[in-house]
């Protein structure tokens, strides 16, 4: 039985999975609802328990890492967010942990909003990294690798000129009367719950280096528990179901890939959402580019929360400033130089994608600039 | 056929008449020519007529029509059942800056098919069948079929693949050259080969082209890189209001970009 398997934030696969007898009879037994309702539990608890432990183990560590990368602005921070994506093969843990040093004090607020852009132009890369290695494994992988290189280089078109936007806005004041008061109640919530357990660590005298690569484990068990809380799509009785054979309205599909990616929570994850919605497995590159643009924003959402519970309104104002930025940059190019933009994505996409070497130049350069901004 | 013409006043109305001229003789049964504006006009339907020079086994109406263009075309239209709607471009050139004044407002309203006449009158020898892939490029080609074969021009079916897969996982082999594509065994491949050769079984030249990239780009590509005369479209997938909202309006854009003559098909119930 073909499947899609989410387990990590940032990487399409799309496998055979054989179902045993038992896990056949254990689906037969628990309803899928109940299966997904419980994931997605488990997945906010442990969520919110990764960050404390991050937060814990940042107040301690976290100076030494950012030390030890030499950032010392917001731009070696862009690098440093945009290296730590890689190595997490994920954007969304990233931010959090962003999230978490800007809360420990580690990161001023520039830094971590930088930080924050960084980790989504690595989390884009991962998509193509994964094709690539097909790629150079003699499979005919061309086209495929092309949506990878449409994700990262739209996301760059974008999130590029909405930093400077958010920076702005950020060192301008303009941002200052906002404010986000939900963290006292969720605070007290998740104290009540988790209070216990940091008094147990502490007790027993972990070192803060241990409560912060737990925390990332945490972090990303917690983001594969919420993937397989996702709701299943129906591609019969769906209104996209023809999204591999006519052409949507560009602002149909950018709200789209906001919707989806309010719930998945990852721009790659609502890419293969768009699998089961095409029949043969292909989509329009005229629909693709919206559903892109509009999931860029909302896999904030999860960062948003993050800092909601850890950072206070402070961190909230930040990871909004971001949202805000690229939402504003995405509508206006939407409703303005939406034609422009799509045919010069797609003329550098086609570019790159040309032969391996206009491919191995571009991942070349995606893995050096980082490096390099880290300089800065 | 049944041909509606309109020989009001507008801008493009000689290249309408001249266009309609090379074929309306030889494929029409019966020519309605109507015109807005009043009884003012009414002079312009004598000179279309004289223009258009048509044989006397032809039935010509003539209407005149009180209101705009758009209202004497959409009353007479709505009248009775016409093959083919045929009228010049009223939107004026830097009228398409405008984001409010769309081309297709008639053409859209319209229930049959039309040639929307744009640019200089030339005469018809290449027409350019855009087609989908599925099989409502059999109802344009038909309309294509009625126009090329007294005209004996020659038609190129051309399909624009815009897809690429999700993922990386070998789910949707997709040719990347157009040689492997019309090789192909896709149901679009398919269909470009079972139109041409319904085409020539009419005596129709036709060739198949297939290009790689966003729709609206490269039909507007091939017809100027070609130098077609007229560019043939479907349109049919905004089947219910809800598709209206969702799904482009790719005849509509054609209809506002292209420079050339349109012909829009429409699917008849037996097509």
């Amino acid at each position: 039985m073909a499947q899609r398997v989410m387990n990590d934030d940032d990487i399409v696969k799309v496998g055979t999975v054989t179902e045993t007898p038992d896990e056949v009879r254990s689906m037969l037994l628990i309803p899928g609802w109940m299966l997904r309702i419980t994931s997605a539990m488990a997945g906010v608890l442990l969520f919110v328990l990764a960050l404390d432990l991050l937060k814990e183990g940042a107040r301690e560590y976290g100076r030494a890492m950012v030390a030890f990368f030499n950032v010392t602005g917001p731009i070696s921070a862009l690098g440093f967010g945009w290296l730590l994506a890689y190595m997490f093969l994920s954007g969304s843990p990233v931010a959090a942990i962003a999230v978490t040093f800007f809360a420990a004090g580690t990161l001023d607020a520039l830094q971590t909003f930088t930080m924050i852009t960084g980790s989504r132009l690595g989390a884009s890369l991962i998509v193509l990294g994964v094709g690539f290695l097909y790629y150079l494994r003699g499979h005919r992988r061309a086209a495929s690798i092309a949506i990878g290189v449409q994700a990262l280089i739209t996301t760059a078109a974008i999130y590029l000129p909405a930093m400077a936007l958010g920076v702005w806005a950020l060192t301008s004041g303009l941002v200052q009367t906002v404010q986000a008061d939900a963290d006292a109640p969720l605070r007290s919530v998740f104290d009540w719950l988790y209070e216990p357990v940091l008094t147990a660590i502490d007790a027993l005298g972990v070192p803060g280096w241990a409560q912060f690569v737990a925390g990332i484990a945490a972090l990303l068990v917690a983001f594969t528990l919420l993937d397989r809380a996702l709701p299943q799509v129906d591609p019969e009785s769906n209104a996209f179901s023809r999204i591999g054979r006519v052409v949507y309205r560009p602002m149909v599909m950018f709200a789209l890939g906001m919707a989806v990616t309010s719930v998945t929570m990852s721009v790659s994850v609502s890419l293969s959402i768009l699998v089961p919605l095409s029949v043969r497995g292909l989509v329009r590159r005229e629909n693709t580019l919206p559903y892109i643009m509009g999931a860029n924003i909302t896999t904030f959402i999860d960062t948003l929360v993050a800092a909601l519970i850890v950072g206070g309104a402070a961190a909230f104002t930040i990871v909004l400033v971001e949202m805000v930025s690229v939402a504003l940059l995405s509508l206006i190019v939407l409703l303005f130089f939406y034609q422009t933009f799509q045919r010069s994505i797609l003329r550098l996409q086609d570019a790159i994608v040309r032969n391996r070497t206009t491919l191995a130049i571009f991942l070349a350069v995606m893995f050096v600039v980082p490096v390099v901004l880290l300089i800065f | 056929m049944n041909l509606l013409i309109y020989a009001g006043p507008g801008p493009w109305r000689d290249e309408a008449l001249a266009v309609a001229a090379q074929f309306a003789g030889q494929v029409a049964t019966s020519i309605t020519l109507v015109t807005g504006g009043g009884i003012r006009n009414a002079e312009l339907i004598d000179d279309a007529v004289a223009r258009l020079g048509l044989p006397p086994d032809v039935v010509i109406k003539r209407r005149v029509v009180e209101g705009t263009p758009h209202e004497a075309i959409l009353t007479v239209a709505g009248e009775t059942m016409y093959d083919l709607v045929i009228f010049g471009r009223f939107q004026r050139p830097l009228e398409r800056l405008l984001p409010l004044r769309r081309s297709d407002a008639l053409t859209r309203q319209l229930r049959t098919a039309v040639l929307r006449v744009s640019g200089p009158a030339r005469s018809i020898r290449r027409l350019l069948l855009a087609s989908g892939g599925d099989q409502h490029t059999f109802a344009t080609a038909r309309y294509v079929a009625l126009l090329a074969t007294p005209l004996q021009a020659s038609v190129t079916l051309l399909h624009v693949v815009s897809q690429q897969p999700v993922v990386f996982e070998p789910l949707a082999p997709l040719a990347a050259d157009e040689a492997t594509f019309l090789a192909g065994e896709t149901p679009e491949a398919n269909t470009l080969r079972q139109s041409a050769a319904w085409l020539r079984e009419r005596g129709v030249m036709v060739a198949t082209r297939v290009r790689f990239g966003l729709v609206l780009d490269e039909i507007l590509a091939e017809l100027h890189e070609g130098d077609y005369d007229i560019l043939a479209v479907g349109t049919h997938h905004a089947a219910g209001p809800l598709d209206r909202v969702l799904l482009e309006d790719l005849t509509g854009d054609l209809l506002d970009r292209c420079p050339r003559t349109v012909l829009v098909a429409r699917r008849a119930a037996h097509d």
